[in-house]
Parts: C-alpha cells; sequence; structure tokens
C-alpha cells in the first residue's frame, strides 16, 4: 500500500474514531474499553515510580483511619437529622397520620420525574400514598416492585395532577372580578402538575424551575400559599392523607409574553430530594427514623488499590483502580477512606476500572450541608443542597471548585455572612451511600448559582489504597 | 529481522508505559503540573521521526495502549488521538526536516498541543459542559516545555535500548 492510499485510509478511520469519540456511542465505547483492559497490566510496570514517597503515603493513610470511627459517627448523626428533617414540622400535618422514612436511592434515567426510594422492609407501602419532605408535598408511591423499595412520581411528571387550594390569596391589582361561583370569602381552587417550560435566554427567572397551574377557579389570584387539597376523593383511598402539604407560594410569571400563574415550590425536586416520608394511614406508621442503609455497613465496602497516584492528562484527576466487575463493582460506586468521599468508579471493567477524584472537572455529586460553629461542632438543622458539580481544584490551595446551583437559595439575611458548613454525600446516587464526609465550606445566601471553594480533609492525590462501595443485595465479593 | 522488530515495538511499549507512569507522578496534585513536559509524547514524535509510514499505525496503537495504563480518558479518544497525532506527524514530516532541531522542537510543541486539546475537546464533549473548558494557558504550558525536551533530548529518546530496528535509512 502506498503513502496516500495509507494516509487516505488512516484519515478515514480517524475521522470515525473521533466521531466515536465525540458523540458516546454505547456499545461501540464498551467494546473499546473492553479491549483495551488488557493493557492496564502494563501498569504493572510502574510499580518502582509508586514505590515513591510511600512512608508519606502510608502515614496519610494511618492518620486518616485513626479518627475514622469519629467521622463515621458524625456522618451518621447528620443523616438521622436530615430524616427527622423529613417529617412534617407542623402538629396538624402529622396528627392522624402515619410516617414510613424513606431515602431516595435513585432518579430514574429514563423517566427524571421519577424516583426509586428504600424504607424499612416491613413497612406496608402501597400505591397511591402520598409522599412528602417536611411540610411539602413530593409526589405520590405508583408501584412497589419489591419489600422495602417503591417508585415515587414527582409532582413535577408532565402528567401528573394534584388538587390545591390557594390560602391568604391576594388578587391582582388588575384581575377581573372574582368569578360568581366563587362566594366571598372562598378559597380558590387549582389543580397543580407538571412544569412551566423555561423562558427564553435572558428572560428575568428563565431558568427557574415553577410548577404548572391548570383550571384556576380564580384566575384573579396573584400569590398566596399553595396547599394539596383532593377533592375527588373517590379514585384514591390514600389521596386525603396529602391534605394541607405545601407546594409552594403562587406566583405570575411571564412566558412567551404572556402572564401565567405558576407555584414556585419549596424544594429542589431535580437535585435536592434525599430524605422524604410516605404518609399512610395512622395504624402503619413506622416506629420513627431509621437509616435506611448504614453508609458504613462493613460489608457494603471492599478495599482496593489503585495503579499509580496520578494522571498523564495533567488537569484530569483520573485513576485506574486495580478491581472491577470481578469484585462486584460498578459504574459511580464511591471511593473512600477513613469516612472521607474521595471519588467514584467511572467505568467498571472485567478486573480494572477507572475512577475519578473529586477534583475531577464535571464529577457530580447530591450532598448535605451541615452548619457547623467556629470550633467545627453542629450548629443546626442539615440542609438538602441538591447537585454540586466540580470545576476541577485549585492546585495552590488544594480546594476543589463545586459549582451550586442555590435552586432553594439560603434566606438573605441583613449583613448576615454565609453559612459554614461541612458538607457530606446524600442520597440519591445508587452507588454512593450517604454521609460520607466531603469537606468544608461557605454556602452564600442568595440566588445562585454560586462556584464554592471546598476544602477537604485528605484529597486522595497521593493514596494507593482506597475503599469502594459495592451493594451488598448482590452477593459476596468474587476473590479472584 | 522480524523478531527484532516485534521486540523493538514491545520495548516501545515498555518505555512509552515508565515515561507516562512518571509523568503521572510527577504531576499528581503539583501547582506545576502544567510545566511538566508530555514525556511518553515526545518519545513517540521522536520515533515517528524515523518511522515508516506503514508502520504509523502500529505507533498509534502502542502509544494509545501504553497511555491508558494509567489514563482514565476513554480508550477510543486516546487511540484517535494517537493516530491523528501520527497523520500530522507524517504530514509534516513530508514538508519539514523533522530531524533538524528547531523544527523538531517547533513540531513538537505543535503536536503535543494538538494532542492536549482533542483530549480537552472530548472531556467537555462527555461531560455535557458541566464542567469548566481547560484554561488554554496551562496547555501552552505544557506544549512549550515539550518542545523543550524534544529540543534537547529527542536524539536521545530515539536511541534509548532496544529501540534501533524502529529507524529507518530513507529518514
Amino acid at each position: 500500500m502506498g503513502p496516500s492510499h495509507f494516509r487516505t485510509l488512516g484519515v478515514i478511520v480517524f475521522l470515525f474514531l473521533a466521531a466515536v469519540s465525540l458523540r458516546p456511542w454505547k456499545d461501540c465505547d464498551a467494546q473499546f474499553e473492553r479491549a483495551f483492559e488488557p493493557a492496564r497490566l502494563l501498569g504493572n510496570l510502574a510499580f518502582p515510580v509508586s514505590w515513591l514517597a510511600r512512608d508519606e503515603v502510608r502515614a496519610a493513610e494511618a492518620d486518616l483511619l485513626a479518627h475514622e470511627e469519629a467521622r463515621r459517627a458524625e456522618g451518621r448523626a447528620v443523616l438521622l437529622a436530615a430524616q427527622t428533617r423529613a417529617a412534617p414540622r407542623q402538629d396538624v400535618l402529622a396528627h392522624g397520620r402515619g410516617l414510613i422514612h424513606a431515602e431516595v436511592f435513585e432518579h430514574v434515567q429514563e423517566n427524571p420525574d421519577r424516583v426509586l426510594v428504600r424504607f424499612a422492609p416491613g413497612a406496608r407501602v402501597e400505591a397511591g400514598m402520598p409522599v412528602v419532605c417536611g411540610d411539602f408535598y413530593v409526589g405520590r408511591v405508583v408501584s412497589v416492585p419489591r419489600a422495602g423499595e417503591a417508585a415515587v412520581d414527582l409532582v413535577t411528571g408532565q402528567d401528573f395532577r394534584v388538587g390545591a387550594c390557594v390560602e391568604n390569596a391576594v388578587r391582582a391589582a388588575d384581575a377581573r372580578p372574582a368569578p360568581a361561583s366563587l362566594s366571598a370569602g372562598e378559597i380558590p381552587l387549582l389543580v397543580v402538575g407538571g412544569v412551566v417550560p423555561r423562558g427564553r435566554p435572558g428572560e428575568k427567572g428563565a431558568r427557574d424551575l415553577l410548577l404548572a397551574v391548570h383550571c384556576p377557579s380564580d384566575r384573579g389570584a396573584a400569590a398566596g400559599e399553595v396547599r394539596v387539597r383532593e377533592v375527588d376523593l373517590g379514585q384514591d383511598p390514600f389521596s386525603a392523607l396529602a391534605d394541607g402539604f405545601l407546594l409552594g407560594t403562587l406566583e405570575r410569571t411571564a412566558r412567551d409574553r404572556a402572564s401565567l400563574l405558576a407555584v414556585r415550590p419549596g424544594l429542589d425536586y431535580s437535585g435536592g430530594l434525599f430524605q422524604i416520608a410516605i404518609v399512610c394511614p395512622a395504624d402503619r406508621s413506622g416506629a420513627g427514623p431509621d437509616l435506611a442503609r448504614d453508609p458504613f455497613d462493613e460489608a457494603a465496602w471492599i478495599d482496593v488499590s489503585l495503579q499509580l497516584q496520578g494522571d498523564p492528562t495533567f488537569w484530569r484527576e483520573g485513576r485506574i483502580v486495580r478491581a472491577g466487575r470481578d469484585r462486584n463493582l460498578e459504574d459511580g460506586a464511591a471511593l473512600e477512606l477513613g469516612g472521607n468521599y474521595l471519588g467514584c468508579i467511572a467505568r467498571a471493567g472485567a478486573r480494572s476500572s477507572s475512577a475519578r477524584l473529586l477534583g475531577d472537572a464535571g464529577h457530580v455529586i447530591s450532598a448535605l450541608a451541615s452548619p457547623v460553629d467556629a470550633d467545627g461542632a453542629p450548629a443546626g438543622a442539615p440542609i438538602a443542597i441538591g447537585r454540586l458539580t466540580s470545576f476541577g481544584r485549585d492546585r495552590s490551595t488544594g480546594e476543589v471548585f463545586l459549582r451550586w446551583e442555590a435552586a432553594v437559595p439560603l434566606p438573605e439575611e441583613d449583613g448576615a455572612p454565609g453559612v459554614v458548613a461541612a458538607i457530606y454525600t446524600a442520597a440519591g446516587q445508587r452507588a454512593v451511600p450517604p454521609g460520607l464526609r466531603v469537606g468544608w465550606t461557605v454556602l452564600p445566601r442568595g440566588p445562585g448559582p454560586f462556584l464554592l471553594r471546598v476544602r477537604q480533609e485528605e484529597d486522595g492525590l497521593r493514596l494507593v489504597a482506597l475503599r469502594a462501595w459495592r451493594d451488598p443485595a448482590r452477593g459476596g465479593p468474587k476473590e479472584p | 529481522m522480524i523478531l527484532a522488530r516485534l521486540l523493538a515495538w514491545v520495548l516501545l511499549a515498555v518505555w512509552l508505559t515508565w515515561l507516562f507512569a512518571i509523568q503521572a507522578r510527577l504531576g499528581a496534585g503539583s501547582a506545576a503540573a502544567a510545566w511538566i513536559p508530555e514525556l511518553g509524547l515526545v518519545l513517540a514524535i521522536s520515533i515517528l521521526a524515523h518511522l515508516e509510514e506503514r508502520e504509523g499505525p502500529i505507533l498509534a496503537l502502542v502509544l494509545a495502549l501504553s497511555r491508558s495504563a494509567f489514563s482514565s480518558e476513554p480508550p477510543v479518544a486516546l487511540l484517535a488521538g494517537s493516530l491523528g497525532l501520527v497523520l500530522l506527524g507524517f504530514g509534516l514530516r513530508s514538508v519539514v526536516e523533522l530531524t533538524g532541531p528547531l523544527w523538531r522542537a517547533i513540531i513538537a510543541g505543535g503536536l503535543v498541543l494538538v494532542f492536549d486539546l482533542w483530549l480537552a475537546l472530548v472531556h467537555a464533549a462527555r461531560s455535557l459542559g458541566a464542567g469548566p473548558q481547560v484554561d488554554a494557558g496551562p496547555l501552552l504550558a505544557a506544549a512549550a516545555t515539550s518542545a523543550l525536551l524534544a529540543l534537547f533530548a529527542s536524539p536521545v529518546l530515539a536511541r534509548l535500548p532496544g529501540l534501533t530496528p524502529l529507524r529507518s535509512r530513507r529518514w
């Protein structure tokens, strides 16, 4: 084959590979991963390099493990506090109802308005039961595929509908008179479900997530507190249990030159939903908050070693883990040491896996913030801050930049500084247990987004031995 | 003869693996990571300067395999980047004298910059804009130090033990 033929063929192959690289085609990507996995054996040649500064590495590992129990206890305490917050705070909402605590462990990929939750396997959960978080309505149970697990449809779903009323309604100044069917003093009714389409770029509040309002009994209502009020009780025996729970505040919003009624939710449905409560008849209530899964259950963690402390691509924080599906690792599985969250498995191979540390740009975690005082002691209830996306690491200070959307912002108070908080992993990711410490930061007040500077106790950059999470339900590890 | 060439390719894989390991280890957690030259790529470019064109795909494959031993980048992106680097290198070799010190340094710096830009582009595309783009400054720093390495060390790298059978007399 002549040089010109070689180049033509080479360019064609290059274009194909480039297209697959930029627009991942899952099967093809997986085939390349499989074909290249044996090449990781070459990494064994680098053992002299990984021996460099091994005493320093061992000292760091020993130091982390020495305080592991204290971090575990703090993580469990934060989780229990977060679960307690899942129960309604208003007595009137708790009265005459039972509550079953549950934890979100997965957002369904094909349907972002559906979450999977875990609860105590003995609890009698049925389809149709309302789901709440604090005083806020979340959605309802649609199925119970197995004991201890349920699928929940969120109120943000396009086809979801729930009856509601507006308390303390305020009518718009330019509104037409209330309809004759609505007598004086009567509260306006409406139906809520789905979300209002996002606005045009540049439009005020264009990216805000607002719940859609349907069939309002008074179109002149412009503000007020929206609470669930199911009037059609014939279809579902559990729907009345949701009455009184908050949906949010009514407001008018501009979309495409029109003024729409919408509900501003008090919850971050897209990423801040972790600990919830399933409302049931009072006689079915659970004993109280209990951890749906203990994040530090020894059966769920295995020791793994890294190929090398580093990545040839200098701006990445990737690692190769010497364990894969042979030891029940899965994509997204958490990596920790001493109770500190360090990263996750990006793709689990047959006998080895690629992993990324927290400082790898694009790494996403669900997080809880636990406010702390000057001495580092807990100083308030945990805050579900939702998803944080890594924007890399400041190599000069070692701090990680994490982008926080602040979908539900912290209230602004005159001159009040931000909230100093310890960040922990939250529920919502199947293979990342909640309660692992991520680091410390200052949460700014007011609407976001913000780029948080997070200080980690250990960044994991020099470690060679970590622990990886594996699902205990999948059976014991197969030791090679 | 065939056995000698086969052994040379195996030894190249070993050298590349060591160089990528050293590069990765030096850069881990270092504030000066961007200033560490792309040791493995500079060796590959040094070999490419004297390689028969029909053996270009083998060089691309060995380069991608060696880097994938430590890299979290998708293998398909590494293979595409390596093949692109080899094709670009052969194209430039027919225009300028790659064995001359000045052009060798300039071409090595340029190829390293293109390779790193490619990996940054793939990372950005795959994370769907969830993360930041890599600044041009650190990429230029890596390219500059790689160019300097190629200027002073490329002849030595191309003559590392076991790699002589890969040199063609034509180049």
